[in-house]
């Protein structure tokens, strides 16, 4: 069966990529118009819309495992605005923000999901000191991942190194005397550095897709990100990725809460995630595993600050 | 004060010519040196929407076969080659998007504003802050977000180090290229996390219902009492707490420090720091060996 394309003209969906076809269909997008549609037919290509952005690359079983019907907001102590709305339905997505694949494609470190998938499967990201092989890991909020640093050039760059001098003059060397396929990768990934350290040039249109959610910390000296905590939705703010308003995600969230019966591994992750967010006190709250991890960084009681 | 008005005059220009920029589709404003207030609003934002673009004609003679027939690909064509688009294409600036009018990566979707991302200076001012012994709560309130975030600029820096320890090397102009693109935040009064206040809400699963008469009085401490949890002000009391107890620390309360023994067979590359509950005295071992202690003051 003939695969319909990823980056359409005609069908104008937006995908998570810095595709020029992508870019395109993103300068010429106008929200489809849903007057005089069913509620069904709303829902429907709210679902369809929002889902080519969000995990295009999982099934729909696999999404319907990771959506959960519960949505976090957060409202902070000073008073709030008087006509300030939490964007609850926007945390459709939340879930699969912790994705490891998804959240290298956040961190910028790869132009897109499937790239991002791709130098995960092939051994070059590692979380908390550990290789993993994993795409489907869920991140814990405090979670570091470092990925290779000429892994990063390769896909985040606009042109391949071109080698000085020198380098070239060892490579010819090299490929007489060994045809060692190992060298050869040794000698293209240390030029790969050499322009991270030198001389970047970023990929087309990376300029205009460029941001940081606000719940990763990214060092780019050293291409690797904190998963600071679970993306939540806010007062007039919605920490989600998304190019779709919240009325789509509200749609999409009524097209799938009709499966929520058909979830078995929802109601393990909801007990985990029960409690939204724990300040850093042990005396606020005992109970079950919070957004936060136990911070090991610092004692719990004070001690003085010049000893 | 010359200066201050000097500066003001400068930004009314920089605005009326970034509004003629932005007409003629000219390029970026030529860089202005008195202030960074003018510089960042001297950028002008370029907008790459299909119809923000300034339109190109391109005769059918220099398209292909495929392109010309289909009108998709030759909208495609002629958006890729005006003038702002090769920017896009080919540039590192921070001031381009899908809409002229909002700074947000999406314009459809205006409620995603993210904030700016910290650059590498300001994480390690905090790094440095940190080593010298503040806390992760009076860090997270003097920078204005939460503690957990203060915890990965922590453990990032140490990575940072590591590196710099081992001798690999660091991708310096990468760092820069994107630090400048995102319009990473420079000084601390840039930063607009929105996540200093955070105090979590107790969500229970099943909701809890209390019959009443009609003129008993109900108040949030009785619901406090309920939920079993502590009212907003005593949360707010004991984060403010958490800070200040911290500096009364310094003062009165300990003797200076000690030192007790020097042991270099002790060596290692921790610090280890121990708080003896009966006395109240802390002591540590410091990676020299060293043992040092600071003695509580007793209060007869």
């Amino acid at each position: 069966m003939v695969k319909k394309p990823k980056f359409s003209l005609s069908r104008q969906l937006l995908r998570p990529s810095w595709n020029k076809y992508n870019a395109f269909n993103f300068a010429c997008k106008k929200l489809p118009n849903l007057n005089g549609k069913t509620l069904f037919q709303k829902k429907w290509i709210a679902k369809r819309e929002t889902r080519s952005f969000h995990g295009p690359h999982l099934r729909e079983y696999q999404f319907k495992n990771y959506f959960e019907s519960k949505l976090l907001g957060m409202t902070s102590v000073n008073s709030p605005a008087e006509n300030s709305k939490i964007p609850f339905m926007s945390q459709l997505y939340a879930p699969l923000e912790s994705r490891l694949d998804i959240a290298l494609h956040r961190a910028m470190f790869a132009s897109s999901v499937e790239q991002a998938h791709k130098i995960i499967v092939s051994n070059k990201v590692s979380v908390n000191g550990i290789r993993e092989k994993r795409a489907h890991l869920r991140l814990e909020p405090g979670d570091v991942v470092t990925v290779d640093p000429a892994t990063v050039m390769r896909s985040v760059s606009s042109f391949k190194p071109t080698k000085s001098s020198a380098s070239s003059a060892e490579a010819t060397q090299d490929a007489q005397d060994t045809r060692d396929e190992k060298a050869v990768k040794a000698q293209t990934n240390k030029a790969w550095l050499e322009m991270g350290v030198e001389k970047f040039i970023p990929k087309p249109f990376m300029c205009v897709f460029a941001f940081i959610p606000s719940y990763l910390e990214v060092c780019f000296r050293t291409c690797s990100f904190v998963y600071v905590r679970h993306p939540i939705a806010r007062a007039n703010m919605s920490e989600v990725p998304s190019p779709f308003p919240e009325r789509f995600h509200a749609l999409a969230y009524n097209y799938y809460i009709r499966f929520r019966a058909m979830r078995q591994s929802l109601k393990k992750h909801q007990a985990k995630h029960m409690i939204p967010q724990r300040i850093h006190d042990p005396k606020f709250y005992r109970g079950p595993r919070s957004l936060y991890r136990n911070a090991a960084v610092s004692p719990s009681t004070p001690l003085p600050s010049d000893f | 004060m010359l200066s201050v008005r000097f500066q003001k005059v400068v930004k009314i220009v920089n605005r009326l010519s970034s509004t003629a920029a932005i007409q003629s589709n000219l390029p970026e404003n030529p860089e202005n040196e008195f202030s960074e207030e003018s510089m960042e609003h001297s950028i002008p934002r370029i907008s790459i929407a299909y119809n923000d673009v300034s339109p190109v004609h391109i005769p059918d003679e220099s398209l292909s076969p495929s392109v010309r027939s289909h009108h998709l690909r030759r909208k495609m064509v002629e958006w890729l080659s005006s003038p702002e688009v090769k920017k896009a294409y080919h540039n590192k600036s921070t001031n381009i998007g899908f809409s002229r009018n909002s700074s947000a990566p999406f314009p459809l979707n205006p409620l995603f504003h993210p904030a700016k991302p910290l650059s590498h200076l300001l994480r390690q001012k905090i790094y440095e802050k940190y080593s010298k012994g503040d806390s992760l709560e009076k860090l997270a309130k003097e920078y204005k977000t939460c503690p957990q975030r203060v915890e990965a600029i922590v453990k990032l820096a140490r990575i940072n180090e590591s590196w710099g320890n081992n001798g690999t090397p660091v991708l310096e102009s990468y760092s820069r290229v994107m630090e400048k693109m995102l319009n990473a935040c420079q000084k601390r009064e840039e930063i607009q996390f929105n996540d200093d206040n955070d105090i979590a809400v107790k969500t229970t699963m099943v909701q809890r219902w209390k019959v009443l008469p009609e003129n008993e009085p109900y108040t949030t401490k009785d619901a406090a009492k309920e939920l079993g949890w502590p009212p907003l002000s005593e949360l707010l009391a004991s984060a403010e707490a958490a800070v200040s107890t911290k500096a009364s620390c310094n003062d009165a309360t300990y003797e200076p420090t000690k030192l007790v023994e020097k042991s270099p067979f002790m060596k290692s590359h921790r610090i280890y720091r121990m708080r003896d509950i009966s006395s109240g005295d802390v002591w540590k071992r410091d990676i020299d060996g060293s043992l040092y202690v600071r003695r509580k003051k007793k209060v007869f």
